[in-house]
C-alpha cells in the first residue's frame, strides 16, 4: 500500500495514496497506525482524499484506530472523504464517531 | 697489372667491403635487439641464395644450347613452393622446438637420434655439394678473367719477396673461406641465427637480380629493340635453332641433354633439400608466418631473374654468331659491345650469386661436419675445458675444407661439363633425402634401418652413375670404365647399369637411385621394428602434428642417481662455455622449484637432462648431444632407467595397461552397484588403496557453505577427523585444486614443504600426494580426492594421473547423479506436503462454510399474511454475513440481517456468536432498538479485540397490526417496493454500527405495510458486487428490479435477484458473500 506520513507538530498526518481501501490493503494502513501509536503519537489524522471505494475491512481498520487512539485519550480525524467514502461513513453513522474535515489544513487547525 | 685488371680488383674489394658493412650492421642490429632481418622480404630474398652463378651465368648458357628447358629449374621450387604451407611450416617448427641445426641433423634427430645417419648424411652433402661449390668458382675466376682482361690463371704477388703465383681460383676460394668463417662461425651454437650472413645473402640475392635484370634490359634494349626484335631477328638468322630452343625435349639425341621431368623432379626437391636452402629456410627462419609471405614472393624473384635469359641467349648468340661460350653471354655481351661498366655490373651480379652460396653452403656443410663427423668421435673423449675452443675452430676448418673441396674438384673435373650440368649433378645427391625426409614427416612406420638402407643405396647408385662419370669424363679415370664396365661387366656401366641404356645420363641415375633409395627404405621400415627412442622421435615428429597433443611427454625414464644441476652446468660449459651454459641453466630453473643445494626434484631431472641435451644440441647437434650426455652420465655411475621397474602397478605406456583397464572396470562395478553414496566412496577408496599401494585416501565433498567435509578416508592414520588432523595441512592445495579444476600433484612432499608446509604430512611418513578434482566435464568441482603414498615418491605420473581423473570423473557423474535423485525425491515430497497443507485447509475452510450455512435457516417460519424466504450465497471464503427469523408468535415475526466485518474466520465465529447471543433472548420480548443496545454491550470487548464491527438491520414485523417496527445499526438500508411506485423507500434510524462505542443509542421506527409490499433485505454483497468494467451494481438496479418481479413469490424473488447480480458481474464467482431476505405481504 501506498501512503505518507508527516508529522506536523504533535500531529501525525497519514496520506493514504490508494483508490481503494480495502480487505486487500487495509492491514498495512493497520500495521501503520499501530506503529504510529505505539511510537507514542496521540493525535493522528488520516487524510483519504484519493480513496474512491472504502469496503467494511477498511472501515474496520479506521475503527480499531479510533478506539485504540481513545484508549491512549487520543483522537483521530479524517479528512477529504469522496463521496462514496462519505456516504459509507454516513450510513454506518461513523461520521458521527469520527470528526470529518474537508482537507487536511481544516483538521489541524482543529486541534 | 693492367688497369683493367686493378679495376676489376678495386672494384671487387670495394663491393665485398659494401657487403661486410652490411653484414655487421645487421649484426649490430640484432645484437641491440632491433633486427632488421627478420622480415618477410628479407627472408624470400634470403631463398634465393638458390639462384646462384648457375643461374646468373649457366642459364643463359643453358638457354641457348637447349632452349627453354632451363625454366624447368625454376618451376620446380615455384611449384614446390606451394606445398611450404604445410611441409616447410612443420619442419620449421619441429627445428625449431628442436634446436636443429642441419638436414643432417633433421633426418637423424626423427631417426632416433642415428650418429651413424647423420654421418652419412653428412658425407653425402659434402660429396653432393663439392660440384657445386666447384662450380661457383669456376664461374667467378672465368668471368673475372673476362673483365679484367687478363688471359692467364694466376696474379703474380712481386711484393712478396720471391714471385708468388696464386690461381685466381684459389685465392678466390681463399676470400670466400674467410668471409663465411667470419659470418657463419663467430659463436659455436649453430642452432643460432646468423643475421650477418642472412643480411649479406639478402643483399646479394637484390644486387643479382637488378644486375641480371640490368643487363637484360641493356641487351634488350640497348642493343636491340625489344623482345619482338630479338626474337624475330633470331628467327631469321636461324630458323630451325629458334624452333629447337622454343620446344621442350626437342633435342633428345643429345646424351648431355636433361628431359623435361627429371630436371622439373631435382629442383623441386632440391630447393628444400639442399643443405643451405634447408640452413636458410629453417635454421635462419625467425618466424613462421614469414613463409607464407615467401610463398609468392620466391617464385615472383624467380620469374624476374629469369625473365631476360632468353633475349640475353638469343641476342648473344645474335652478337658472337654462335652459342660457343654461352655460358658468359652475360659479361661477354657488353663486353664484345664495348659497355664495359654493364660488364662489370654483371661480373658483380656473378659475383653477388657465387658468394651468397658458397658461404650459407659452407656454413651449412661445416656445421654438419661438426656435429656430425667430428663430434661422435669427441664426444668419446673425456671433456675438457678447452673443448669449446676446440669445437669453434674445427668448424671454421670445416668451412675451408668445404670450399676448398670445391677447388679441388673445380680443378679436376674443369671445364669438362657445363655450369648447369656440374649443379645438377649436386641436385641429384640431394634428392637422395627426399624419401627419408618426407617419410620422416608423414609416415609413422619409417625407421632408422630404411633410412639408412635407402639413403646409404641411393647415394651409392647416385655416386656409381653420375659422380664417377663425371671424373672419368675428365680424364681422371680411365674412360673405358664408361664404355665398357668394371672389368669389362657391361651390365655395370655406370652409365647404362644393368642394361638400361636408353636413358639419359640424369634420369638414368635418378632412376636407379630412387629405385633403391624408395624400395630399402620401405621394405626395411615394414621389416624391421623400431627402437624405444625412434618411436619417441615418432612422437615429436608425427603424433604431435596428428593429434593436436599438447600435453608434455610422458615421463617413463628416471636417473637411477641424482645429478645436480652444477654438474650439468659444468658439462655444457667444456662445450658452448660458460656463459652459455649459466644462460641455459638459469632459462631452465626459471619456474622450477630447485632446492638450496641446487639439486632438483629426482622427477624433474629427466627434464633437465633433456634441456641439456637440447641445449647442447643447439651447438653439436641432437645426435651428439645425446652422446655426450649419456657418456657424461654413465662416467657419473647414474643411467636411465625405465619408472616401469620402480613399480609394477601401474604401467607408463602411453596405451592403457592392462592394469588401468582392470582399475576401470572395477571402478565401475563398485560405482553401478549400489546407490549409495557411502558405500560406493570407501570401496573405490580402498580399491585405489589395495591397486596402487597407497596409503591413505581421502574423498572431501563440497558443501552448501563453501566447506569441505571428509566424506570418505581410507587407509593408515585413522584417528578423529577434525582440524587438527594431518590432512588440513594440505588445506592450500584443495583449495587450489577446486577453484583450478586440475590436479595437483606432489611427487616429492619434501621439495614443496617450502610452497606450503606440509611437516604434519612429511612426520606421517607420506612422501608424494596428489589432488584431484571430483568434477564432470566443464563443470566446476564438487569435491577433491586426495591420495598419498608413504613409500614411492614421483609416483604420480601422468598416466597415473590421468587414471585417478578419470575415475574421479566417474565418482562425480555418480555423485550428482544420487545427489539429483535426493534433490528430485525431496521436492517432490515437499510438493506433496503442501498440497496435502493446501488441500487441508481448502477441506477446513469447506466444513467451516458448510457450518456456517448451516447456522442460517433452513426456511422461514409461516405467518399468516406474509411470504418470507432467506437466501445467503457466499464467495470463496467464509464470512461474516448473517440473517435470521425469529417467530415470536402466531402474529409476530422478527428478522434481522447483519455483517460483520472483514472475510476472516474470525468473522465466521463472531458471525456464531450473535446467533448464539440473538437465539438467547428469543423468547425474552424486547424491541428491536433495545435488541441493538444489548447485542452491542455484550459485543463490544469481543469485537474491539478482533478488531472487527457488524452492521445490522433488525425488524419485527406484525401480520395483525400490520406494522413493522425496525432499528438499524449503520446495516444497509432495506428497500420496500410499493405497488404503483416507481421509487423504493429506504428503512433506516439514528444509531450505530455495534461494537465502535460502549453505549450507543439506537433510534427505532415504524412503518405500515400494505399488500403486495416488498420488502428486501440485504448485504453489501448485492449493491457493491461489479461487473467488468468496475461499476458497481447500485441501489437503483436493486429496486427496479425489484419492481420488475414484485409479483413472484418471496422465493423467486430472491432467486431472479441472485440472477440478474450475477449476469451483471458477469462471472461465477463472487467477491463477497450476498444474503438477502425477502418480506412479501400478501
Amino acid at each position: 500500500m501506498n501512503f505518507k506520513t508527516e508529522i506536523s507538530g504533535s500531529t501525525v498526518v497519514v496520506f493514504v495514496k490508494e483508490e481503494r481501501l480495502d480487505a486487500n490493503n487495509s492491514e498495512e494502513l493497520k500495521s501503520e497506525l499501530n506503529r504510529i501509536f505505539e511510537s507514542g503519537s496521540k493525535d493522528l489524522i488520516v487524510d483519504l482524499k484519493e480513496i474512491r471505494f472504502i469496503d467494511s475491512s477498511g472501515l474496520g481498520v479506521l475503527v480499531s484506530g479510533f478506539k485504540n487512539a481513545s484508549t491512549r485519550q487520543g483522537t483521530i480525524k479524517l479528512s477529504g472523504l469522496q463521496t462514496q467514502v462519505k456516504s459509507m461513513f454516513e450510513l454506518t453513522r461513523l461520521h458521527r464517531v469520527f470528526d470529518i474535515f474537508p482537507t487536511v489544513d481544516d483538521a489541524l487547525e482543529s486541534y | 697489372m693492367n688497369t683493367e685488371t686493378a679495376h676489376a680488383v678495386t672494384i671487387s674489394i670495394l663491393y665485398t667491403a659494401l657487403i661486410f658493412l652490411i653484414a655487421w650492421y645487421a649484426h649490430r642490429r640484432k645484437e641491440a635487439g632491433r633486427s632488421i632481418v627478420s622480415n618477410p622480404i628479407i627472408y624470400s630474398l634470403s631463398l634465393a641464395v638458390y639462384c646462384t652463378s648457375w643461374t646468373f651465368y649457366g642459364s643463359v648458357g643453358k638457354a641457348s644450347t637447349t632452349g627453354i628447358d632451363f625454366l624447368m629449374i625454376y618451376l620446380g621450387p615455384s611449384l614446390a613452393a606451394f606445398s611450404w604451407l604445410f611441409l616447410l611450416r612443420r619442419i620449421i617448427k619441429i627445428s625449431k622446438e628442436n634446436n636443429i641445426t642441419s638436414i643432417a641433423d633433421f633426418i637423424s634427430l626423427r631417426y632416433g637420434k642415428s650418429l651413424w645417419l647423420g654421418a652419412l648424411v653428412t658425407i653425402i652433402a659434402i660429396l653432393g655439394i663439392m660440384p657445386y661449390i666447384a662450380l661457383q668458382i669456376k664461374a667467378v675466376s672465368h668471368s673475372f678473367y673476362l673483365v679484367s682482361g687478363l688471359q692467364i690463371n694466376d696474379i703474380t704477388f712481386e711484393g712478396l719477396g720471391s714471385n708468388t703465383k696464386l690461381p685466381i681460383g684459389l685465392i678466390l676460394a681463399l676470400i670466400l673461406s674467410v668471409f663465411s668463417i667470419i659470418f657463419g662461425a663467430r659463436r659455436l651454437v649453430s642452432s643460432e641465427r646468423h643475421e650477418g650472413l642472412v643480411a649479406a645473402v639478402a643483399f646479394e640475392s637484390l644486387i643479382k637480380l637488378l644486375s641480371l635484370v640490368g643487363v637484360g634490359i641493356f641487351v634488350t634494349y640497348g642493343l636491340f629493340d625489344g623482345f619482338t626484335d630479338i626474337f624475330s631477328r633470331f628467327k631469321a638468322f636461324d630458323p630451325a635453332a629458334f624452333d629447337r630452343l622454343f620446344t621442350f625435349d626437342a633435342s633428345n639425341h643429345n646424351p648431355e641433354h636433361v628431359p623435361t621431368f627429371t630436371m622439373l623432379f631435382l629442383a623441386m626437391g632440391a630447393i628444400m633439400l639442399l643443405p643451405r636452402q634447408f640452413h636458410v629456410m629453417v635454421i635462419e627462419n625467425s618466424d613462421e608466418k614469414h613463409v607464407s609471405t615467401a610463398m609468392w614472393l620466391f617464385p615472383a624473384y624467380l620469374f624476374l631473374i629469369n625473365l631476360f635469359v632468353m633475349p640475353i641467349a638469343l641476342g648473344g648468340i645474335l652478337t658472337t654468331g654462335s652459342n660457343s661460350g654461352a655460358d658468359f653471354f652475360v659479361i661477354n655481351i657488353p663486353l664484345v659491345t664495348g659497355n664495359r661498366s654493364i660488364a662489370m655490373l654483371a661480373f658483380l651480379g656473378g659475383l653477388s650469386a657465387a658468394a651468397g652460396m658458397v658461404m650459407v653452403e659452407s656454413v651449412a656443410i661445416s656445421t654438419m661436419l661438426l656435429n656430425h663427423i667430428f663430434m661422435p668421435i669427441i664426444v668419446r673423449c673425456t671433456p675438457r675445458t678447452w673443448f669449446s675452443v676446440l669445437l669453434i675452430n674445427l668448424k671454421r676448418v670445416g668451412i675451408f675444407l668445404v670450399i676448398m673441396m670445391g677447388y679441388v674438384y673445380h680443378q679436376i673435373v674443369g671445364d669438362s661439363y657445363m655450369l648447369v650440368n656440374m649443379g645438377l649433378i649436386s641436385f641429384s645427391a640431394a634428392a637422395q633425402f627426399l624419401p627419408a625426409m618426407l617419410g620422416g614427416l608423414y609416415w609413422r612406420r619409417g625407421n632408422k634401418a630404411g633410412a639408412i638402407g635407402g639413403i646409404l643405396f641411393g647415394s651409392l647408385i647416385w655416386f656409381y652413375t653420375l659422380l664417377l662419370p663425371s671424373f672419368s669424363k675428365s680424364g681422371w679415370l680411365p674412360a673405358d670404365l664408361l664404355t665398357d664396365g668394371p672389368f669389362g661387366i657391361t651390365l655395370l656401366r655406370p652409365t647404362a647399369l644393368f642394361g638400361l641404356s636408353d636413358m639419359d645420363l640424369w634420369s638414368h641415375s635418378l632412376f636407379w637411385s630412387m629405385l633403391f633409395n624408395i624400395s630399402t627404405y620401405i621394405i626395411c621400415s615394414i621389416l624391421l621394428k623400431q627402437t624405444e627412442q625412434e618411436r619417441e622421435q615418432v612422437l615429436k615428429f608425427i603424433v604431435v602434428y596428428e593429434k593436436e597433443r599438447t600435453s608434455r611427454q610422458t615421463e617413463t625414464k628416471r636417473l637411477s642417481k641424482p645429478v645436480t644441476t652444477s654438474q650439468f652446468v659444468t658439462l655444457m660449459t667444456k662445450f658452448i662455455g660458460e656463459a652459455e651454459a649459466n644462460r641455459a641453466i638459469s632459462q631452465y630453473t626459471g619456474n622450477r622449484e630447485i632446492n638450496a643445494e641446487g639439486t632438483v626434484s629426482e622427477f624433474d631431472l629427466p627434464n633437465l637432462k633433456r634441456h641439456t641435451e637440447k641445449t647442447l644440441a643447439g651447438s653439436v647437434g641432437a645426435a651428439a648431444a645425446g652422446a655426450i650426455v649419456d657418456s657424461f652420465l654413465s662416467d657419473m655411475g647414474s643411467r636411465m632407467e625405465s619408472v616401469y621397474d620402480i613399480y609394477s602397478t601401474v604401467r607408463t605406456s602411453l596405451d592403457q595397461s592392462r592394469e588401468s583397464l582392470f582399475v576401470r572396470l572395477k571402478a565401475s562395478e563398485i560405482i553401478n552397484r549400489t546407490l549409495d553414496l557411502q558405500i560406493i566412496m570407501d570401496d573405490l577408496l580402498n580399491l585405489l588403496l589395495k591397486e596402487f599401494n597407497l596409503d591413505v585416501a581421502i574423498i572431501q565433498l563440497k558443501n552448501d557453505d563453501g566447506t569441505f567435509t571428509v566424506n570418505s578416508y581410507q587407509g593408515a592414520n585413522r584417528r578423529p577427523i577434525n582440524v587438527n588432523h594431518w590432512y588440513t595441512e594440505s588445506k592450500p592445495y584443495f583449495d587450489m585444486v577446486y577453484r583450478d579444476r586440475k590436479p595437483h600433484l606432489l611427487n616429492d612432499i619434501r621439495l614443496a614443504s617450502d610452497v606450503v608446509p606440509l611437516e604434519l604430512t612429511l612426520s606421517e611418513g607420506c612422501i608424494s600426494c596428489a589432488h584431484i578434482p571430483i568434477s564432470r566435464e566443464g563443470e566446476p568441482a564438487i569435491g577433491i580426492l586426495s591420495v598419498f603414498s608413504k613409500s614411492i615418491a614421483g609416483l604420480f605420473t601422468e598416466e597415473f594421473t590421468s587414471l585417478l581423473s578419470s575415475l574421479s570423473g566417474q565418482l562425480a557423474q555418480a555423485i550428482t547423479i544420487v545427489q539429483e535423485m535426493r534433490a528430485k525425491d525431496l521436492e517432490r515430497d515437499q510438493k506433496e506436503l503442501a498440497l496435502l497443507d493446501n488441500a487441508r485447509v481448502i477441506r477446513d475452510m469447506e466444513i467451516a462454510q458448510q457450518i456456517q450455512l448451516s447456522l442460517l435457516p433452513d426456511s422461514a417460519p409461516e405467518i399468516f399474511g406474509i411470504d418470507l424466504a432467506g437466501r445467503c450465497i457466499s464467495a470463496a471464503h467464509v464470512g461474516g454475513d448473517y440473517y435470521d427469523f425469529f417467530r415470536r408468535n402466531e402474529h409476530t415475526v422478527d428478522m434481522l440481517i447483519a455483517d460483520v466485518s472483514g472475510h476472516s474466520v474470525g468473522a465466521a465465529l463472531i458471525m456464531a456468536e450473535v446467533r448464539t447471543l440473538l437465539r438467547a433472548q428469543v423468547n425474552s420480548a424486547h424491541s428491536a432498538s433495545s435488541i441493538l443496545n444489548i447485542l452491542n454491550g455484550q459485543l463490544y470487548e469481543d469485537l474491539t479485540r478482533a478488531e472487527l464491527f457488524i452492521t445490522m438491520f433488525y425488524a419485527k414485523y406484525n401480520s395483525a397490526s400490520g406494522r413493522l417496527s425496525y432499528s438499524n445499526a449503520g446495516h444497509n438500508h432495506p428497500m420496500i417496493h410499493r405497488a404503483g411506485e416507481v421509487s423504493c423507500i429506504e428503512l433506516d434510524t439514528e444509531g450505530l454500527i455495534i461494537g465502535v462505542k460502549t453505549s450507543v443509542v439506537f433510534e427505532e421506527r415504524s412503518i405500515e405495510l400494505i399488500s403486495g409490499d416488498v420488502i428486501l433485505f440485504y448485504t453489501d454483497g448485492l449493491t457493491e458486487a461489479f461487473d467488468i468494467e468496475g461499476e458497481m451494481f447500485g441501489n437503483s438496479r436493486v429496486c427496479s428490479h425489484l419492481g420488475e418481479v414484485a409479483h413472484l413469490t418471496a422465493r423467486e424473488i430472491l432467486d431472479s435477484l441472485y440472477d440478474t447480480v450475477i449476469e451483471f458481474t458477469g462471472s461465477q464467482t463472487l467477491q463477497d458473500d450476498i444474503s438477502m431476505v425477502v418480506l412479501k405481504i400478501k
